[in-house]
């Protein structure tokens, strides 16, 4: 007969542990979209090739993976600074929106001496994005809102705002059809020579870098971790709770508004309708992947980026529908996070 | 394309930029060689088969597949965004791929610059607005189907009110809802235009009820600006003359549909597409703009209740605008408040066609405020 078992959650799951069910889902991901794919019509040799080969190995995948990446970096540290205190930044395309907008301003309205606009616009696109999300902070902070919804409904206003100004006073004045004039040169990051890849690389780079810093070598982030972990226990030891949260729900915003600045300066020198879009499951697919460490965020938005890279060449070549991407994202998410499972959970019987 | 939009920009590019475009734009003289075996792609934005915009096109590059007897590749769902367009540019060019055309506005920045980094690779780009020695955009003078269009309601309403439904207030819309309007006014000067943006290029739903609610403003024809046929499935169910676009929409409204105001792209892509073949393509300077003279306007086959009066009216004015005596634009013409615009005798310029921003006299309806 058989006992009844029960799952305990493990205080700490081991390394090894912990790595064999990522590399497990992993893997179980990968054969599931393999087998996606080749029902849809791909050979299976293609699959090596454009996935390998053309996204890692050649130049020209490679810097388009890595121009790809750079705002994926930048929205998966978003999202994982705000899960590590547990608020849900679910506007991640919101505060986007207005540091795209911030950024636009900048260079449309051409604000301060040329070698000014650049940094400036770095500036207030962080201001916007935590601005924007200071909103929820507020809400929920004050009155108790669920952060959830007001983020998510907040980017909705965004865009809103965003057609509102495509269609008002920055649409292009030869047309009027919906998109801003070209940036001039001073609000560009300069081309690197490399594909598409910009100088942007380096604003992401040490960012990144100083969101390692600050979550895994400062005291703010160990705060930011016993928040995270349990908000009552941390109140009682007499940790500053809400200055952490602020702070760390504040530089979510910021980060998300850098993205929307490396996008419009970076790669589409001109706002429209279409740059923020998809980078909310990006961010969240990201955050979640990586466990919210930046180390491996930087390594996850790298691995999606060559999906996007994959992914357009199963496109173009393959007529693999753009529904058929997403869901390989989704396959491969859900199995990793079905695998942590395992390294979570231990089954014991009653002996 | 326009001349003197293309002009003021051009100057602004003179005095920011450098001679290098100048130097390019001074090889657009010569004829345009391409290098290997000709490879044509397409690149849409969504679907080919959404049942408007894309599947004109998408009649255009089976026909060019057909007479000109060259592969052509499809792309859908690229979205317009720089890095997504440029990435699918690169791959098609990587592998032989030397006809690249694009199937929307938003997709023409990122092609002008992928123009200059591939001077041997052709650039078509359908409603784009950049031009230079190896690209040229095209649009189509739709104003001038949309006038017969506006014959046929002018006709057919008895209320003197007419209703028609659009995307979003650019020029090149505006432009087809005030043709529309003046169409119906030059059969009797009387006749009042409902038009209503649904801010948005696909929302059948939207558009239904958009449809419902100019109908309800007793308007007895309707006319869609739009890729989907909710407005047609609405006015056949009430029994009110309907007129379609983009492609012939009948089927949605077989007995009240009037017309539709169609785009015959292959009018204007098997030629050029020939040309380029050929190695005597010369992209035009300000882009190819063509309109009922070259058919790649028209109008779908008239509906079974059109009268023959209305018939014949539509093929005066036909005549017409293609021999150059009429134009939808010509003065006097004034704005929806009443200022003028154009002078007796006078006529709107290409610019003016594209950055029109108003409505005209007759027209009951609110374009969004500029500032």
């Amino acid at each position: 007969m058989l006992d009844a078992a029960f799952l305990v959650r493990r205080q700490q799951p081991g390394l090894l542990l912990s790595a064999l069910s990522y590399t497990g889902g992993l893997a179980f991901g990968l054969a599931v979209s393999a087998m996606l794919l080749v029902q849809a019509g791909v050979p299976a040799s293609a699959l090596v090739d454009e996935f390998l080969v053309a996204a890692f190995l050649t130049s020209d995948g490679l810097s388009q993976t890595v121009t790809a990446a750079l705002p994926l970096i930048l929205v998966g540290l978003a999202s994982a600074v705000a899960t590590r205190v547990r608020f849900w930044n679910i506007g991640v395309e919101g505060q986007l929106w207005l540091g795209a907008v911030a950024a636009t301003w900048v260079a449309l309205h051409e604000i301060g001496p040329e070698s000014m606009r650049l940094p400036l616009a770095f500036v207030l696109a962080a201001l916007a994005g935590s601005g924007w999300i200071a909103i929820s902070l507020v809400l929920k902070q004050r009155w108790g809102v669920n952060e959830v919804i007001s983020s998510l409904l907040l980017g909705s206003v965004a865009f809103l705002l965003v057609q509102h100004l495509l269609f008002g006073i920055w649409r292009d004045p030869a047309n009027s059809f919906p998109v801003t004039a070209a940036f001039p040169p001073a609000s560009r990051f300069s081309a690197l020579g490399w594909g598409q890849l910009h100088a942007g690389l380096f604003v992401a780079a040490l960012i990144a870098l100083a969101v390692w810093f600050l979550l895994e070598r400062t005291r703010a982030g160990f705060y930011a971790d016993a928040v995270g972990l349990n908000r009552q226990a941390a109140l009682a030891t007499g940790l500053p709770v809400r200055r952490t949260l602020a702070g760390l729900v504040l530089l979510s915003g910021a980060l998300s508004g850098l993205a929307g600045m490396v996008i419009v300066s970076g790669t589409e020198h001109r706002l429209n309708q279409a740059v923020g879009n998809g980078y909310l499951f990006s961010a969240i697919v990201i955050a979640y992947l990586a466990r919210a460490k930046p180390f491996w965020v930087v390594v996850v938005a790298l691995a999606l980026g060559a999906v996007f890279t994959a992914g357009n060449v199963l496109k173009v070549f393959y007529g693999v529908s753009e529904g058929m991407i997403v869901l390989v994202q989704g396959t491969v998410l859900i199995s990793i996070l079905m695998a942590q499972f395992f390294s979570t959970y231990s089954l014991n019987r009653p002996s | 394309m326009t001349a003197s939009t293309n002009m003021q920009r051009r100057r602004k590019c003179l005095v920011a930029i450098t001679a290098a475009l100048l130097a390019s734009a001074a090889t657009g003289a010569h004829a345009f060689t391409l290098e290997g075996p000709p490879k044509v792609a397409f690149i849409y934005a969504s679907s080919a088969q959404d049942g408007g915009w894309n599947e004109a096109l998408e009649a255009g590059r089976k026909a060019v597949e057909e007479q000109l007897q060259v592969p052509v590749a499809v792309t859908e769902n690229i979205p317009e965004e720089a890095t997504k367009l440029r990435a699918a540019i690169d791959l098609y060019v990587k592998r032989g791929f030397n006809i690249i055309v694009g199937t929307t506005y938003g997709y023409s920045a990122p092609m002008a610059e992928a123009a200059k980094a591939y001077p041997n690779v052709a650039f078509l780009s359908a409603s784009g607005t950049e031009n230079g020695p190896n690209m040229e955009s095209f649009y189509a003078r739709t104003y001038q189907g949309w006038y017969l269009a506006g014959v046929a309601a002018g006709q057919a309403t008895k209320t003197k009110k007419i209703g028609i439904l659009a995307g979003f207030p650019v020029g090149v819309v505006n432009w087809d809802i005030n043709s529309f309007a003046l169409g119906a006014r030059s059969v009797d000067p009387t006749i009042e235009t409902v038009a209503v943006f649904t801010n948005s290029w696909w929302d059948p739903v939207k558009e239904g009820q958009v449809a419902q609610a100019i109908l309800d403003q007793k308007a007895d024809v309707l006319a869609t600006n739009l890729s989907a046929t909710s407005a047609l499935d609405a006015a056949e169910k009430a029994g009110v003359p309907a007129i379609g676009f983009q492609l012939d929409m009948s089927h949605a409204a077989p007995k009240t549909i009037q017309t539709s105001v169609v785009f015959r792209w292959e009018q204007y892509l098997v030629p050029t597409i020939k040309e380029i073949i050929d190695g005597n393509w010369k992209p035009e300077e300000f882009g190819a703009f063509e309109g009922l003279d070259k058919g790649v306007v028209d109008l779908a086959p008239l509906g079974p209740s059109v009268t023959e009066e209305t018939k014949a009216k539509i093929e005066t004015a036909r005549q017409a605008i293609i021999a150059g005596t009429l134009d939808p634009f010509q003065g006097p013409l004034k704005k929806q408040d009443g200022t003028v615009v154009v002078e007796a005798g006078g006529k709107l310029d290409d610019a003016a066609l594209w950055s029109m921003d108003y409505f005209v006299e007759g027209i009951t309806g609110t374009m969004p405020a500029k500032q």
